[in-house]
C-alpha cells in the first residue's frame, strides 16, 4: 500500500493540474447599454463605455458583428461571424480583449469615425462581449455568454432623412362588448430605409366628452420594419357596464418634435351585449312558458 | 322588439371599419435629448452623454453628430447586465437508454424596453469521430418549437428553459428543443424575451441528452453561446 501513495499523490496532482477549467457565475454589466447615433460623413464621435464585472476572474472578446432584428418589440440577437470592417463606411476604434478581475469595474474608448460620403444610409451594428470560452471536459457542453451592445448608427450629409411610416392594427371593431376587455395594439412599419423615433398619443373620447390621453412611449422603428407601439399607461379598458355609446380612439403619430406624421380615428360604440342578450334570453324563456300556459289553459276550457 | 333585432344583427354582421390612415411623405431632422446621469465626458467636443437639454437640429448642422430624441431612456433605472452560472455543464456518463441532464442558470438585468436572449450551438455534440444527433422529441420538436421529450427510446440532444420571461412554447419542464446549429448557418432561437425592464430575470436552462445503442463510444462536446441584447 505505502508504495502506491506515490503514484496516488502523483494521480491527484495530475487531476488538480490538467483538471478543465471552469468559471462559475460569468457575466458583466456595461453602460450605456445602446448607441443611437446620427453622423455626418468626416466626423469622430467618441464614446465611453463602462463595464462592471458580475461573476469571478475572466477575459472577454470584443468584437463588431451585424444586429438582426428580431419580432416586433425592439429584440434583436447578431450573426455570431464577426463582420468585415470593410463593409462598413466606419472606422471603429477599440480593444479587442479585456480581462476582468472578480467585481471589477473597467472603461474603455470607443470611437466612431465616419467615412466621407454624400449619400445618407443606415446601419444596425453592434458590440458584443464573449467570455472567454472554458475547456470543456468529456460529455459536456461549454458556455459562451455574449452580451451585445446594440449600435444603430446613421451616416448622413445633411441630416434629411426620409419619413415614410404607416400605422397598422388599428382596425377596430364598430361594435365592442363594454362586459369585456378591450385591448389597443396599434404597430408602425417603417417604409423608408432609416430609423426613426416617433411620439404621440392615443385620445379616447367617451360620449359625454371626457378625454382619457394615452402618450406613446418613443420607440426606434428601423428602416424596413414594424414595432409594435407601446403607451404609458396602457390604454386596456376593462369591463364596465357604464361604459355605453360611440366612443372615440383618435390615433396621432408625431416627429420627436411634435409634428404630426399621421392621424387615424375610430368610432367603436360599446355596448352591454352579453347583458343584453341575457336579458333577450330571459324574455324569450318567460315569454314561451306564459304562451304554454296560454295554450294549456285554452285546451283546458 | 325592432331595437332587439336591429341589436342582435348588429351583433352578428359586425365589421371592421377601415378608415383612412392619414400619412405625410416628407423629411425629418433627428433631434438630440442628451443625458447627463450616466455621462462620461470622453472628449470636449464630442460626448454623446452630455447633457445640454433639449436640442435641436442645428445641433446636428453644427457639431455633425446628435443622439435620437428619446434616447434618454437607454440611461434610465440600471445597466444591461447579463451573467451564466456556469461556463461549462458536465452530463456526466452517457448510458443508452437513460437520460443525462444537467442545467445552468442565466440571468439578465435589462433597463427600458426589456431585453432578448437568444442561442445557438457552435455545432451538434460532436466526438472526434461521430456526432450526437439534435432531438425530435417524442413526437417532434424544432429548433424555434419546443415538443414534449420524455421517452428515451426517442435519441438526441435537447434543452429546456424554465423560468423568468421564457418564450411559452417551453409548456413545462419535458419540453425541450434542439439547439440551432451555427455550423451550417441557422439562426440563434430567442429563449427568453420581455418588453419589461427587469432586475435579475433569472431562467433554468436544462440540457438533456438520450443516446442510441449504436452511438460510437467516445467523449462528445459543443459550445452553447448565449447572446443577451437589450431592446432598443
Amino acid at each position: 500500500m505505502k508504495k502506491l501513495l506515490p503514484l496516488i499523490f502523483a494521480l491527484n496532482l495530475a487531476i488538480l493540474v490538467f483538471a478543465p477549467k471552469t468559471i462559475a457565475n460569468t457575466g458583466i454589466s456595461i453602460s450605456p447599454p445602446t448607441i443611437e447615433l446620427l453622423i455626418a460623413p468626416n466626423k469622430n464621435v467618441v464614446q465611453n463605455i463602462s463595464l462592471h464585472n458580475l461573476g469571478e476572474a475572466a477575459s472577454y472578446r470584443v468584437s463588431l458583428h451585424r444586429l438582426i432584428p428580431l419580432g416586433e418589440d425592439g429584440g434583436s440577437t447578431i450573426d455570431l461571424n464577426p463582420l468585415d470592417p470593410a463593409t462598413v463606411p466606419f472606422v471603429f476604434t477599440f480593444p479587442t480583449s479585456l480581462n476582468l478581475q472578480a467585481n471589477e469595474s473597467t472603461s474603455f474608448t470607443f470611437t466612431i469615425a465616419a467615412a466621407s460620403t454624400d449619400k445618407s444610409q443606415a446601419f444596425s451594428l453592434a458590440l458584443g462581449f464573449a467570455s472567454e470560452q472554458s475547456q470543456a471536459s468529456p460529455n459536456s457542453t461549454s458556455t459562451q455568454p455574449i452580451i451585445v451592445l446594440p449600435l444603430l448608427l446613421t451616416l448622413s450629409p445633411d441630416g434629411a432623412l426620409d419619413l415614410s411610416l404607416t400605422l397598422e392594427n388599428f382596425e377596430l371593431p364598430v361594435i365592442a362588448d363594454s362586459m369585456l376587455p378591450f385591448d389597443i395594439n396599434p404597430k408602425v412599419f417603417n417604409r423608408s430605409s432609416f430609423m426613426h423615433r416617433p411620439g404621440g398619443e392615443l385620445v379616447i373620447t367617451s360620449p359625454r366628452g371626457v378625454k382619457n390621453n394615452y402618450p406613446v412611449v418613443p420607440s426606434l422603428v428601423l428602416g424596413q420594419t414594424t414595432r409594435r407601439l407601446r403607451f404609458d399607461p396602457v390604454p386596456t379598458l376593462s369591463p364596465s357596464i357604464s361604459r355605453f355609446g360611440p366612443h372615440t380612439f383618435a390615433f396621432t403619430l408625431t416627429t420627436p418634435s411634435g409634428k404630426t406624421i399621421l392621424t387615424s380615428e375610430r368610432i367603436v360604440w360599446f355596448l352591454p351585449l352579453r347583458l343584453i342578450l341575457a336579458i333577450l334570453s330571459l324574455a324569450l324563456i318567460i315569454f314561451a312558458v306564459y304562451l304554454k300556459k296560454s295554450r294549456d289553459q285554452h285546451y283546458a276550457h | 322588439m325592432l331595437l332587439t333585432i336591429f341589436l342582435l344583427l348588429s351583433l352578428i354582421f359586425a365589421r371592421p371599419c377601415h378608415a383612412e390612415t392619414m400619412y405625410s411623405p416628407n423629411f425629418q431632422l433627428r433631434f438630440g435629448n442628451f443625458n447627463m446621469t450616466s455621462g462620461t465626458k470622453a472628449s470636449g467636443s464630442y460626448s454623446l452623454t452630455d447633457t445640454v437639454g433639449q436640442t435641436f437640429a442645428n445641433e446636428f448642422t453644427s457639431v455633425g453628430y446628435s443622439t435620437f430624441a428619446g434616447a434618454q431612456y437607454a440611461y434610465t433605472l440600471y445597466d444591461f447586465g447579463f451573467s451564466v452560472s456556469k461556463t461549462s455543464v458536465d452530463l456526466g456518463s452517457l448510458i443508452a437508454g437513460n437520460f443525462a441532464s444537467n442545467s445552468l442558470n442565466l440571468i439578465v438585468s435589462a433597463p427600458r424596453q426589456g431585453y432578448t436572449i437568444t442561442t445557438a450551438a457552435s455545432s451538434r455534440m460532436k466526438s472526434n469521430t461521430d456526432f450526437i444527433a439534435n432531438t425530435v422529441c417524442d413526437s417532434g420538436c424544432t429548433k424555434t418549437l419546443a415538443g414534449a421529450w420524455t421517452s428515451a427510446a426517442s435519441y438526441g440532444f435537447g434543452y429546456n428553459m424554465s423560468g423568468d420571461d421564457v418564450v411559452p412554447d417551453f409548456a413545462g419542464p419535458t419540453f425541450f428543443r434542439p439547439f440551432p446549429d451555427f455550423s451550417v448557418s441557422d439562426a440563434p432561437a430567442t429563449i427568453m424575451t420581455t418588453v419589461e425592464s427587469g432586475l435579475l430575470r433569472t431562467a433554468t436552462a436544462t440540457y438533456q441528452v438520450a443516446l442510441d445503442p449504436d452511438q460510437a463510444v467516445g467523449a462528445y462536446e459543443t459550445l452553447i453561446y448565449y447572446i443577451a441584447t437589450p431592446n432598443y
